[in-house]
């Protein structure tokens, strides 16, 4: 399981802070691969590590990608 | 008289061309598959399910432990886990939870309701209630989309307690763009981002009970299922 590396977060962590959301990362666990959440106010989004679609693990330009496009929906 | 009721109740049907219903109230498991996993266990009846005059029909989910994994579930159907694709008409799930226990911060568990697909995790594609005290560090219900486990979760700032029979309902609006959370009638909130929708975000009917921490035994019980398609277009 991917973990991100701290440049990594340290990108994404700002693309979250651009619309005032804090980012985090969760490593696996016995239930769940690993993810990274977005947090701000009462919602938090999530991206798996894993993309069922593409049956490979998310690259990191690709989370923020997510993450940039979920964060243009926070108020 | 009787054959007056007869043409009101033919008056009142619904025919399938326009209606998708499918119903549990789980005096077996003939309808529902079920999956478990470690010390988990499904419980139909008996002493270790809600004895609860005027509630025929109780299902309990049942874990113990966190070995890996230790879980129970209950789905109409365990080896297809892609029945209902939203759009096409508003989806609305209904039915009752009541916890044993909630998770206390010695023992938790996350407990997933409503349109999910995966035994095991948390959804790769549904709208679906969640409470996960491991991962929030609360009881409060999430209301959330997923697809393609992306997911979207709102803390309804709602929490269950224990011994409570609550009525959850999720309605899917017709052009899946809005997913509506109520306990009890109530309107917890809704979700309007990562709600899956296309041929290859398919989901399905279940509840899920995971334990993530402690080995005390913890319990949800279900009294029904009620899952409604209101379709847009005779079928």
């Amino acid at each position: 399981m991917p973990q991100l590396t701290a440049p990594e977060l340290t990108t994404i962590s700002t693309t979250a802070s651009k619309y005032g959301a804090t980012a985090d990362q969760v490593a696996a666990t016995n239930f769940k691969g690993g993810c990274v959440r977005v947090r701000k106010g009462n919602v938090t989004f999530e991206v798996d590590w894993f993309d069922p679609t593409l049956n490979r693990d998310r690259t990191a330009a690709e989370v923020d990608a997510l993450m940039d496009n979920l964060g243009k929906t926070l108020k | 008289m009787g054959s007056q009721v007869g043409s009101f109740l033919g008056a009142m049907r619904v025919s399938p061309r326009d209606q998708f219903y499918w119903y549990e109230d789980f005096l077996s498991t003939d309808l529902s598959s079920t999956s478990v996993a470690g010390t988990g266990a499904i419980e139909i009846g008996g002493g270790n399910t809600q004895a609860d005059a005027g509630r025929p029909g109780v299902l309990g989910l049942y874990v113990t432990a966190t070995a890996t994994p230790d879980r129970a579930s209950t789905q109409p159907n365990a080896t297809n886990f892609a029945s209902v694709r939203f759009q096409g008409g508003r989806w609305v799930i209904e039915g009752p939870v009541y916890f044993t226990n909630v998770s206390d911060g010695t023992d938790n568990f996350s407990f997933r309701w409503g349109f999910g697909d995966v035994v095991n995790a948390d959804f790769v594609d549904g709208a679906y209630f969640e409470h996960d005290r491991q991962t929030h560090g609360d009881n409060n219900w999430r209301l959330v989309a997923a697809s393609n486990s992306v997911r979207t979760k709102t803390n309804s700032g709602v929490a269950p307690v224990a011994a409570t029979w609550y009525r959850l309902r999720i309605e899917v609006n017709d052009n899946a763009t809005q997913v509506d959370y109520y306990v009890d009638d109530t309107l917890l909130g809704s979700v309007t981002t990562n709600i899956p929708t296309g041929a290859t975000r398919l989901t399905h009917v279940m509840a899920q009970l995971i334990k993530t921490l402690g080995a005390t035994v913890r319990r949800v019980h279900l009294d029904y299922l009620e899952v409604t398609q209101y379709l847009t277009t005779r079928r």
